[in-house]
């Protein structure tokens, strides 16, 4: 997997996510995955085609959910990640792969993302991708955000 | 352009026809496709596989760790006991490629529609909730001797 196919997607959520919250937000470093599993609640996938294809996760926990996207929307809080929440982080990533598409439209690359699934749970194990995945964490002043990157190459 | 009902048949037909020439297991479809509210509860294992052209969507196959263990143990000639292996994930996430490729062969011969997959994704866990905002879908309950499935088909305009 080439850096100029991940970083679009990392970059694109940690510009997002410091723009919704007004707050800086720092990468981790980068770990390969050959299992992918989520020790965090809820997972919101979207696949994508086109120049490049594959499948990219964003997960965080309910406690991270509850105060990122009250902080985004106050009516998030009457109900903790319920539907006007669910609705919410559904925006968000799509906004995140929108401005993903956008960074590597820029490198000459055009995919087509997927509306965003999102799954909630406990103890959960995802395969996102038949080869490796990629694993970056976004620190915000909220909680981490976990990001997964599978590409079919 | 073909109505929702024409899209859907494809995926039941090559869900039941791949479960039983892959698999050797008999899926008996028990209803026509009922509208789906924007959450449901996964069965244990789900499978998911994206499709965009013309118009876009999404093929969602759903079942119980009993069967996606016994598809798996058929179609390998292994043993598993635990739906977390990845040779068990492995294995339902392949099906589903393979019932969406023909499915969508399908549509584009008849409906020249245009459609690509996107690469599948498949997980478990307890208590999983599926939450799709903005597509509405449609399923069909179907039993197996080992257990339930369940096949979730979305379709929206492209762009």
């Amino acid at each position: 997997m080439e850096a100029k196919h991940l970083t679009p997607f990392i970059d694109a959520a940690a510009k997002v996510l410091q723009q919704y919250t007004q707050k800086e937000v720092q990468r981790g470093s980068i770990t390969v995955k050959n299992n992918m599993n989520v020790d965090l609640d809820i997972t919101s996938v979207v696949s994508f085609s086109g120049g490049i294809r594959g499948n990219v996760s964003y997960s965080l926990s309910v406690d991270t959910a509850a105060r990122l996207l009250s902080y985004v929307n106050p009516n998030c809080l009457m109900k903790p990640f319920g539907t006007a929440a669910r609705g919410l982080w559904a925006r968000l990533v799509e906004e995140f792969l929108q401005k993903a598409a956008q960074l590597l439209l820029e490198n000459g690359i055009l995919i087509i993302p997927s509306v965003p699934t999102i799954v909630t749970g406990r103890q959960m194990i995802f395969v996102i991708s038949s080869v490796q995945t990629i694993a970056v964490r976004i620190e915000t002043l909220y909680g981490p955000v976990e990001v997964n990157i599978g590409l079919e190459e | 352009m073909a109505s929702k009902m024409q899209l859907y048949d494809p995926f039941v037909k090559n869900t039941t026809d791949t479960m039983a020439m892959m698999a050797g297991i008999k899926a008996e479809v028990l209803s026509a496709f009922g509208s789906e509210t924007h959450e449901f509860e996964s069965l244990g294992i789900t499978s998911v596989i994206h499709y965009t052209g013309k118009i876009r969507g999404r093929f969602l196959l759903d079942m119980e760790p009993g069967l996606a263990l016994a598809a798996t143990q058929n179609i390998t000639g292994i043993l598993f006991n635990n739906v977390r292996d990845s040779m068990v994930l492995a294995t339902i996430s392949e099906m589903n490629n393979i019932i969406s490729g023909g499915a969508i062969s399908a549509l584009n011969n008849v409906y020249q529609l245009g459609l690509w997959l996107s690469p599948p994704y498949v997980f478990t866990g307890h208590s999983c909730l599926i939450a799709l905002p903005k597509m509405q879908s449609a399923s069909v309950d179907c039993m197996t001797q080992y257990g339930r499935l369940k096949i979730n088909v979305a379709f929206e305009r492209g762009e």
